[in-house]
């Protein structure tokens, strides 16, 4: 599950490119769209279009679930599950959850769950369904405060061992120490670093044309095949984000981190 | 075993039992299968005159909710001897999480020591009659009330309440004090505007002369 608390942060945008990213790697990926009611992973894929039965009809039984599932225009081993849209969070239960993500188990490599923000029903749903986590944050003191939060409540639920990807870093902002550094946000998570992903105009420019920015190559693109490499037990050094383009002194401190 | 909660509450409201004198691991296998099968409930288990860790209370709250139940509550029935009551409170909804520990004797309660493991997060609270230890970080949006002292063996980022019952004398040690609110007893700090002073070893708070004062932890520290 792909999770953040905090709103706007990137879970969508993460949960796209992630599913992409692992595509492009042969893996059979399926991304669920859990936020019922507020469905936006179909617009950042392009794929709204096709959109025919959703989520709440497989949970229903109205129909099967290769049904729902919409195959992507690039890649055939990439699939959606879309949310929803006139319906709202709490008409899905755990157990519900719990058995549709079985049965997407047992037919993809990877199931990819872009949980709704908050920490009421839709995120405890998710948990429900889910056997790893990735919180999603950005170098901002309040997402931070709120991906803290989610990982005590993950915790709790028995993911003891949340992943962390970092979103929206910007350089020139932490060079001027006026962002937290992607180690002073690891400090205080006390968690795995899975990636970091700089900021970059073409991510808003890509998810308005519908194309996930993995597919446009640079910097953001290779942040997420790194992160997909790790998924896949690869181990691979964080780019050297906060300092810019090629800086080996960073890339070399960043790596203790991962 | 199982009492049926008043008719007309949804979900199904429980009362389970954790049996004394039974080894704890023991015990929450059987609280396991008493869940398993069994329709999403609102639990409260009923602890006897056990005394739970934290560790413990999270793991009982991991088995209930692995059986897509809520621990709602959790009630001690202390028979023999008097003593405390420890509860969690879960708010619906977001199981917010509140460790209280109600001491009825609280001059018995104070010398008693309260362990906890692993990083307290945004939204935890630790709120306990004695002493209070913290094997990891106390982060922002936290809270530790302890009768007692505070001994944090990590970074302190949140807000900690020593001396809760008003003791001024208490003191909180810290790997690193960085916390939004300090209280010690009735005293009152903030976090300086300036932001966290440059990195040294171990350090106490304490109260001096009517006000809080940190500085560098000294292993000769005599409580007045």
């Amino acid at each position: 599950m792909v999770t953040s608390g905090k709103g706007g942060v990137g879970k969508t945008m993460v949960t796209a490119n992630l599913g992409v990213a692992l595509a492009e790697l042969g893996k059979l990926v399926a991304m669920v769209d859990m936020d019922v009611g507020l469905r936006n992973l179909d617009i950042i894929m392009g794929l709204e279009n096709r959109i025919v039965y959703d989520l709440n009809d497989v949970i229903d039984g109205q129909c099967k679930l290769q049904q729902a599932l919409i195959m992507d225009k690039r890649f055939d081993n990439l699939y959606l599950l879309p949310a929803a849209q006139t319906r709202d969070k709490s008409s899905i239960t755990s157990r519900q959850m719990r058995e549709l993500c079985a049965e997407l188990k047992d037919r993809f490599d990877f199931v990819l769950l872009d949980c709704p923000a908050g920490i009421e029903h839709g995120f405890t749903v998710s948990v429900a369904g889910a056997d790893e986590a990735i919180v999603v944050t950005t170098p901002e003191l309040n997402a931070v405060r709120d991906a803290d939060r989610v990982i005590g409540l993950l915790e709790a639920a028995g993911h003891r061992n949340p992943y962390l990807i970092i979103n929206r870093v910007r350089p020139r902002l932490v060079r001027r120490n006026q962002s937290l550094r992607v180690q002073e946000v690891v400090d205080i998570l006390a968690v795995g670093l899975l990636g970091v992903i700089p900021e970059d105009e073409r991510v808003v420019a890509s998810m308005n044309l519908g194309e996930p920015v993995v597919l446009y190559g640079g910097e953001v693109a290779h942040a997420f095949r790194d992160i997909a490499r790790r998924m896949l037990g690869e181990e691979v050094p964080m780019l050297p984000v906060e300092e810019g383009r090629g800086v080996l002194g960073a890339l070399r401190r960043m790596m203790g981190i991962g | 075993m199982r009492n049926p909660g008043r008719p007309g509450d949804s979900p199904r409201e429980v009362l389970l039992h954790l049996p004394d004198g039974q080894d704890f691991s023991r015990a929450l296998e059987v609280l396991g299968r008493e869940l398993s099968g069994a329709d999403p409930m609102d639990v409260v288990v009923d602890i006897g005159s056990r005394k739970l860790s934290t560790r413990e209370l999270l793991r009982l709250e991991e088995t209930i909710s692995r059986h897509g139940s809520r621990l709602l509550r959790v009630t001690e029935s202390p028979s023999r001897k008097g003593g405390s009551t420890l509860r969690i409170v879960g708010s619906s909804g977001s199981r917010h999480r509140e460790v209280e520990k109600e001491s009825q004797r609280p001059s018995e309660e104070v010398d008693r020591t309260l362990l906890h493991k692993g990083v307290l997060r945004a939204g935890q609270m630790i709120k306990y009659g004695g002493n209070v230890v913290i094997l990891g970080d106390v982060n922002p949006g936290a809270e530790v009330i302890a009768g007692g002292d505070v001994v944090v063996v990590g970074t302190v980022r949140g807000l900690i309440h020593a001396g809760a019952q008003g003791n001024s004398a208490a003191i909180v040690v810290a790997l690193r004090l960085d916390p939004v609110q300090l209280r010690i007893g009735k005293h009152f700090s903030r976090r300086p505007e300036e932001g966290p002073t440059e990195e040294c070893g171990p350090e106490m708070a304490w109260v001096q002369d009517g006000r809080i004062v940190v500085e560098e932890y000294r292993s000769d520290v005599r409580r007045r």
